[in-house]
């Protein structure tokens, strides 16, 4: 029996010549939460989907729980709990309705979870699909995705939409779900969000994998944004140091991206007088664009 | 949660044969309202109508038929004026309209049971459940074959009552019940070629627009092939294949035809299905 909840070999999708993922491989642990991140258009929806077989692979391989993705679809899904980034239901249910019917496909009993996701989630269920807010349906999306009790979860952009209070309580029932032994693949351009609960991460850019690291290595990267307004004049050549980027400066503004040793970088900065100074997290598209050339 | 919802919700997730059904119910459900106002409507046009040109055919006032007898959609049918003034002749030149609509509403039916898929992005809803794009598809040509068969016996019922009610008992009961039924057929057919259109352009907006306008394209070729005695092509025109006058004359639905119309239902969804069976599901926002 196969260790790996998910395996991907090289998978590759073609849109004519255009191309949406090549060579992307990867394999996720039973238990694992792994993420999955990259700017938009890096094909993280694409392989996602192709693990769902919504779309057919150019070549390469998926399967999940040693099944694979295409052939054994559907006994596969059973066992999978999909949210998808996009979320489309029938607009004339009601979200009970909706959720029911999920239920009735699945086959099993679920109003006691039905009842205890909305609960959490502050899901009003008497509510139309039409009616309900972006952030609503996504909330509609997370019980649909998980009142079957997955074995795998796949989250393609699950936090977008949702107030900072909801993405907490949406993570920790990802966690409690985790805690019972389900994997998680979870698809973000935000790296925060991917840093709060995965265990390891695979970078996108451009259809392909280009790295998998341990959460754990990226924080120790320590991706900053430093923007500083300084008083006097910047020493030249003061931020000419490994691993500095995007460096810009404007009259008494300056502002660079950086990652390495903070303490070195403090000691940097304590060398000026300052008006103010930010530092924040980068965007991904920032690390990206400066990181991952 | 409420003890209404909790009962209702062990009533619609009891393990069994629940699994099996869950997308044709549902396929149902959706379909409940244009069946439903498609039946009644048949229901109440034949009804009503029959007996009045039951009436009007079968009178001594021959204005009335030579009228119809210059009418070139006569021979574009394939109906005789002596056919066409017994009752059985009136009721096969009005079903012959009746098919042009029952024409649109299989192509539409077949269409909207893709396009509404793609067109509301819920293909990713259904296909990412544990049911095979086969059991998706068959469930959903259940629902089509379903429909065609609850408005084919609504306008059965019609058919008959308006029968009753204009010719008395002097009709030919079986004639009248394979001609009802002609419609079924029809419905299916065209069903199935919207299924196809649906599958190879899955986002078109306007199924209606689109089953009319092949409906019409093919009646159009059916008459003008009829017409012109241009047999070849009356093949390309499923309302052909159920020529009233034929049914009348022989007592039965000509067995070429019956052949030619299931192998054609069972080419088209097959190639349907293989379309759909290897179809990338691409979001649309």
């Amino acid at each position: 029996m196969s260790e790996k909840a998910i395996d991907v070999q090289a998978l590759a999708k073609y849109y004519g010549k255009q191309c949406g993922i090549e060579n992307v491989s990867f394999s996720i642990d039973k238990g694992e939460i792994f993420g999955f991140i990259g700017p938009n258009g890096a094909g993280k929806t694409t392989t996602i989907r192709t693990l769902l077989a919504l779309i057919h692979p150019t070549s390469g391989s998926a399967s999940i729980f040693g099944k694979d993705c295409i052939r054994e679809a559907e006994s596969i899904a059973g066992d999978v709990g999909y949210l998808p980034t996009e979320l489309y239901y029938y607009e004339n249910m009601t979200a009970l309705e909706l959720l029911q019917y999920t239920a009735d496909l699945y086959q099993v009993k679920a109003a006691d979870r039905i009842s205890a996701l909305a609960d959490k989630l502050n899901l009003d269920l008497k509510r139309r699909i039409s009616n309900l807010s972006y952030g609503n349906k996504k909330k509609v999306g997370i019980v649909a995705s998980l009142l079957h009790q997955p074995k795998l979860l796949i989250l393609d952009e699950p936090t977008s939409g949702l107030d900072p209070l909801v993405q907490q309580t949406f993570i920790d029932i990802l966690k409690e779900e985790n805690k019972k032994g389900v994997t998680v693949l979870f698809s973000s351009h935000v790296l925060s969000d991917v840093q709060k609960v995965c265990n390891r991460v695979a970078i996108l850019k451009e259809g392909c994998v280009i790295d998998i690291q341990n959460i754990s290595e990226l924080r120790e990267k320590g991706f900053k944004k430093v923007e500083l307004n300084l008083i006097e004049k910047l020493v030249p050549g003061l931020f000419e140091i490994e691993g500095v980027a995007d460096f810009k400066q404007s009259n008494n503004q300056v502002s660079f991206i950086y990652h390495g040793d903070l303490n070195l970088i403090v000691e940097k900065i304590a060398l000026l007088k300052l008006n103010d100074i930010f530092i924040n997290e980068p965007t991904l598209e920032e690390i990206f664009f400066h990181y991952y050339e | 949660m409420s003890p209404h919802w909790k009962r209702y919700f062990s009533t619609i997730t009891n393990k069994g044969c629940a699994l099996k059904v869950t997308i044709f119910k549902y396929e149902m459900k959706q379909l409940k309202g244009p069946v439903l106002i498609w039946s009644i409507s048949l229901f109440l046009v034949i009804l009503s109508i029959l007996p009045v040109y039951i009436g009007m055919m079968s009178s001594t006032d021959t204005i009335v038929l030579e009228g119809f007898g210059s009418n070139p959609m006569l021979e574009a049918m394939g109906v005789t004026l002596d056919v066409i003034a017994t009752p059985m002749g009136t009721y096969a030149f009005l079903t012959f309209y009746v098919f042009l609509a029952c024409a649109i509403n299989g192509m539409n039916l077949g269409l909207k049971m893709i396009t509404k898929e793609y067109l509301q992005n819920t293909a990713d809803f259904i296909l990412t459940k544990p049911y095979s794009r086969g059991k998706v598809f068959i469930s959903k040509i259940l629902a089509i074959i379903i429909s065609a068969l609850i408005i084919g016996l609504a306008y059965f019922l019609g058919s008959w009552m308006g029968m009753l009610i204009g010719a008395g008992g002097d009709y030919n009961f079986p004639a009248m019940t394979l001609i009802a039924f002609s419609i079924v057929f029809i419905q299916l057919i065209y069903a199935a070629l919207g299924l196809l259109v649906g599958m190879i352009f899955p986002h078109i907006r306007v199924p209606l627009l689109v089953a009319t306008a092949v409906a019409f394209t093919s009646y159009v070729i059916g008459s003008f092939s009829n017409k012109m005695g241009y047999t070849a092509l009356t093949y390309l025109s499923p309302y052909h294949y159920f020529t009233s006058a034929e049914i009348i004359k022989t007592g039965g639905y000509e067995p070429r035809f019956i052949v030619l119309s299931l192998v054609l239902i069972g080419f088209i969804l097959g190639i349907s299905y293989l379309i759909f069976r290897k179809k990338d599901i691409i979001i649309v926002s």
